[in-house]
């Protein structure tokens, strides 16, 4: 009932000047612009997926990946999703040619261009919206909350905005001061057309909600669907929990997580509410879908507390402890595990297909806990000149195979670049591209510009931008 | 600040099973310690008496009588508890429960106890055999509150154990300023508990000097102030993490405790002392870390004590086996909700497996168990409920004798509602809980719960004192005015 007055209110606060496509005023480089290769993948005459046959087959040059009753077909030799093999993935951006991601690998040391678009504003997602081969982000540039697709240029800059979600309106009773919105979006194709759709999750509304994408520029999304939920989700996880090849929604909420299974067509059914003994009354903090055991599914691992990643990508020091279930690829999970660690970023630093974790250190630094099999690491490092909190992101930004680390520290961001064995022998200093807040920096990785490096779009409390990789 | 004190009592109970037992037959000497508990240069033990430890911690032990290595190495039996023809003595349970017989307090209601009225009134203690005699001995002192205590918070007194569970009248002893904590340890071999006296005068509003004296314990149950021993250290004000024991595998006790206050902008620090051939305490190691509680165990199996600091979450110090130590390694881990400095929590290898565990209030309400897998790793958590809320006091023994340690909680049912926040809680009644450990390291709450009374508890220890071969809870309480000692007697059969 709630969620259905809120879409109500939204709606009719969408004025025709907040839906117009309006022009941000963003620097462009003469060097970056690279869209003359934008493009090609897409207008090939051939579909990079298809549905397979009534039988279950796939038509010759394709490839059916996932399992149960969702598999598609698809050209492995040009999906990023599944290039070369099923589930190897290519970065955002980055392109699949002839099976292999065509990810630039840097001769030399990182370097990165900075750019600033705004002194406010968070962003959610990068993907491209439009299907024109260019990665678009889906934020708020502005302090109101509303949420806007912004099309990239190709060059690392945005050059047109929609807006999706307008601004609450909400204003604190007292003064007209506009309410903070916070948020959280996730990009992909739900329904399997091409198009990435939208997935999230809004204060005050309890609901996840999904707008399935048009790959228009004019009405890039039709009208939200609305899934209930017992309180505000905290955060919100898409993923295939359940191995048939369909995207699942796991929400945070209070004391629980709810588990939707995908259906198809952009469908969701309600599973199951996923109780647990530690989650607080405000939801879990960090919520992932990650294979914890190493058994090819994804598992869910979230922190009972703390620093959501509402409004934010994960940080460091965002608190909690870190909890997981263990999928059991048909959509159930097994029970809930507590660990005594500090939930944190998750990712295989060390290619030892054991997820490792960077959290906060007590007194100084980071703390690395590599090689985790259930809650207990192999090996503890703490890294003391690493910040003990901010917002982080890890990816392989040099191209070399191995996951780099790039974080806020406030007066600066960090790159740490690293050696596959988990250690971070090299680090590259940003200044602070502007003023910070707590919650301190956003990061999203893909190739803005084309040119198989990864970039980043940096979100923090004093304004965002792109660090546009210079690497040679 | 009930967190402060529980762990007093939890780390003494520790301290009581290494200390005393370890050296069970060294010679009395304090000016240069004749260790004879050490083994020939060979390694070689003498006859009857096994090699416990390795390297410099190595002992020999007869472990047909030594209560800390009972039967095996580090298999202790529970406080108080004789070891005779390498078996702990405990009487063992038939029945599933524990029952507990004794006085609940009858004072007034703790409403609206005014803090500054407790120190006068509030007791902590811990038990050993000062005398020798094979009973435990009662060593209490009152628990520093406020910063203007007065002189008698320097006073701790002495009730010598008697048989059938009863104390003789005390004697009192003076420290030489306000006492932070006492540890109890068999510092000159003689087979008798020594106390180390841990008191501290204010230097300026932001350190305190805190003096190490050691009193020794003797056959006619009087203790005697050593010349040699302890030492005094410069620290932050208001630093009850001290913690005491031998680092350095030289018998000596060594002290670890944090140090003094510079300024805002520096990071804390502890400091470690380590003893010279007398005893006497020297700064060997500054570390940048915080403790708001230190725990002495071996962590990572080597045979040496390494150092555990509970601050906001656990960071262990390795030792590297001559009292030193590696950098602080922060483990990444926490109990949730709180530092872990400010839960009450108790260190022990509950399951006997060989790796510390860690058992601590919740923010639920209930006790999770961290079962150590060595190092900084431990296997997932395990929650229990337990009876009332707010738990006080943590603490464990093996309470019914089946050789698996079981978990004692102190909590409350407390209604605070209308009360000003001044830090009292208004209290109307306190709860005993026993979880009772199984072999696979689970534990089970018993059913039977066991109100204390209305009266603020200031501490809660376990011990064998009735005699009959069961550990026994001694619990302190005052109702504001006067403070009161309880025991309650294990009826287990």
């Amino acid at each position: 009932m709630k969620t259905n007055i809120c879409a109500l209110v939204l709606a009719l606060l969408m004025t025709p000047s907040a839906c117009d496509s309006s022009s941000l005023s963003v620097p462009s480089h003469a060097d970056a612009s690279t869209k003359a290769k934008d493009g090609s993948s897409n207008v090939d005459a051939s579909p990079i997926s298809q549905t397979p046959s009534a039988s279950g087959q796939c038509p010759e040059g394709y490839t059916p990946c996932g399992k149960g009753d969702g598999p598609y077909c698809y050209d492995l030799t040009r999906s990023q999703d599944h290039c070369g093999t099923c589930e190897a993935s290519c970065a955002a951006g980055i392109a699949c040619q002839a099976g292999n991601c065509q990810q630039y690998g840097c001769k030399g040391a990182l370097s990165f261009k900075t750019m600033v678009f705004g002194s406010t504003g968070t962003v959610g997602a990068l993907g491209d919206f439009d299907g024109d081969g260019i990665l678009d982000l889906f934020g708020s540039p502005e302090a109101d909350g509303s949420m806007s697709v912004l099309y990239g240029s190709g060059d690392g800059t945005f050059s047109t905005r929609q807006v999706v979600v307008p601004s609450s309106g909400l204003t604190s009773p007292d003064s007209n001061i506009p309410v903070f919105v916070g948020w959280q979006a996730l990009a992909a194709d739900l329904d399997g057309d091409g198009h990435l759709d939208l997935t999230s999750i809004q204060t005050y509304e309890s609901a996840v909600t999904i707008r399935l994408g048009s790959g228009s520029r004019q009405a890039p999304f039709g009208e939200p669907t609305s899934y209930p939920t017992s309180t505000s989700p905290s955060s919100v996880v898409l993923a295939d929990f359940d191995a048939d090849g369909r995207l699942d929604i796991v929400a945070g909420v209070s004391q629980a997580l709810d588990y939707w299974r995908g259906r198809g067509g952009g469908r969701f059914e309600h599973q199951a509410l996923l109780d647990s003994r530690d989650v607080s009354n405000e939801g879990p903090g960090i919520t992932l879908a990650t294979d914890w055991n190493g058994d090819g599914v994804l598992d869910l691992v979230y922190a009972d507390s703390g620093f959501s990643g509402k409004s934010a990508s994960p940080a460091i020091g965002s608190g909690g402890r870190l909890h997981y279930r263990l999928s059991n690829g048909d959509g159930t999970f097994g029970p809930e595990v507590a660990c005594a660690m500090n939930q944190g970023i998750v990712g295989d630093l060390d290619h030892d297909n054991r997820p490792d974790v960077i959290s906060a250190s007590s007194i100084m630094g980071s703390t690395l806990s590599l090689g985790i099999k259930g809650c207990g690491a192999s090996t503890v490092v703490n890294i003391s000149d690493w910040t003990k909190q901010g917002g982080v992101a890890l990816a392989d930004l040099n191209g070399d195979g191995n996951l780099d680390v790039i974080v806020d520290d406030n007066l600066a961001i960090m790159v740490h670049v690293g050696d596959g064995k988990g250690g971070f022998p090299h680090a590259l200093t940003l200044p602070a591209p502007t003023a910070g807040s707590w919650p301190l920096g956003s990061f999203f990785v893909g190739d803005l510009n084309r040119d198989g490096k990864l970039d980043v779009v940096f979100a923090r409390g004093g304004g965002w931008g792109v660090l546009l990789n210079t690497c040679q | 600040m009930r967190a402060q004190h529980s762990f007093t009592t939890e780390f003494l109970i520790g301290l009581m099973v290494l200390g005393l037992g370890c050296g069970g037959n060294m010679t009395t000497g304090t000016a240069k310690k004749a260790v004879n508990n050490k083994p020939a240069e060979d390694g070689s033990c003498p006859s009857g008496q096994t090699l416990c430890g390795v390297g410099t911690f190595a002992i020999c032990a007869d472990l047909q009588s030594n209560p800390s290595h009972c039967g095996t190495c580090d298999r202790a039996c529970s406080p108080g508890i004789v070891c005779q023809a390498g078996v702990c003595q405990q009487t063992a349970c038939t029945s599933a429960e524990i029952p507990l017989s004794g006085q609940p307090t009858t004072g007034t209601s703790t409403t609206g106890l005014v803090p500054n009225n407790m120190p006068y009134t509030a007791a902590t203690q811990i038990l050993a055999d000062v005398n020798g005699d094979g009973r435990l001995d009662r060593i209490e002192w009152l628990i520093p509150f406020c910063q203007d205590c007065g002189t008698s918070l320097s006073t701790f007194r002495v009730s010598l154990g008697r048989p059938g569970g009863t104390f003789a009248t005390p004697d009192a002893y003076n420290a030489s300023a306000a006492i932070g904590s006492v540890f109890a340890t068999d510092a000159n071999g003689d087979g008798l508990a020594d106390l180390y006296v841990v008191s501290s005068t204010d230097v300026d509003a932001q350190n305190s000097r805190y003096h190490v004296e050691l009193w020794l314990g003797q056959n006619d149950g009087k203790l005697k102030r050593s010349d040699t021993g302890g030492n005094s250290a410069e620290a932050s004000v208001g630093q009850s993490n001290t913690a005491i024991g031998d680092l350095s595998g030289d018998g000596w006790p060594d002290l670890v405790m944090a140090a003094p206050f510079s300024d805002f902008d520096s990071p804390p620090k502890i400091n470690v002392y380590l003893s010279d051939s007398t005893g006497g305490l020297h700064l060997s190691q500054t570390f940048i870390a915080w403790s708001g509680r230190t725990v002495i165990a071996d962590w990572n199996g080597d045979g040496s004590p390494d150092l555990a600091l509970l601050g906001d979450g656990m960071e262990i110090l390795y030792n590297r086996g001559d009292g030193t130590f590696e950098q602080p390694l922060d483990c990444g881990v926490s109990v949730g909700g709180k530092p872990m400095a400010e839960r009450d929590l108790v260190v022990d290898d509950f399951n006997r497996d060989g790796w510390m565990d860690i058992a601590a209030e919740d923010s639920r309400n209930r006790v999770t168990v961290m079962l150590g897998l060595g190092g900084c790793a431990f296997s997932p958590l395990s929650a229990y409920d337990i009876h009332g809320s707010n738990v006080g006091f943590l603490l464990d023994a093996d309470m019914n004798g089946d050789g698996i340690l079981d978990l004692v909680s102190v909590s409350s049912i407390s209604d605070v509602s209308g009360l000003p926040n001044i830090g009292v809680t208004a209290t109307t009644d306190q709860l005993l809980s026993v979880l009772i450990g199984n072999p696979d390291g689970t534990f089970h709450l018993q059913d039977t719960v066991i109100s204390l009374g209305p009266n603020w508890i200031s501490n809660v220890t376990i011990g064998e004192v009735t005699g009959d071969q069961r550990p026994d809870i001694i619990v302190s309480s005052s109702d504001g005015k006067s403070g009161q000692s309880s025991t309650w007697e294990n009826v287990c059969q």
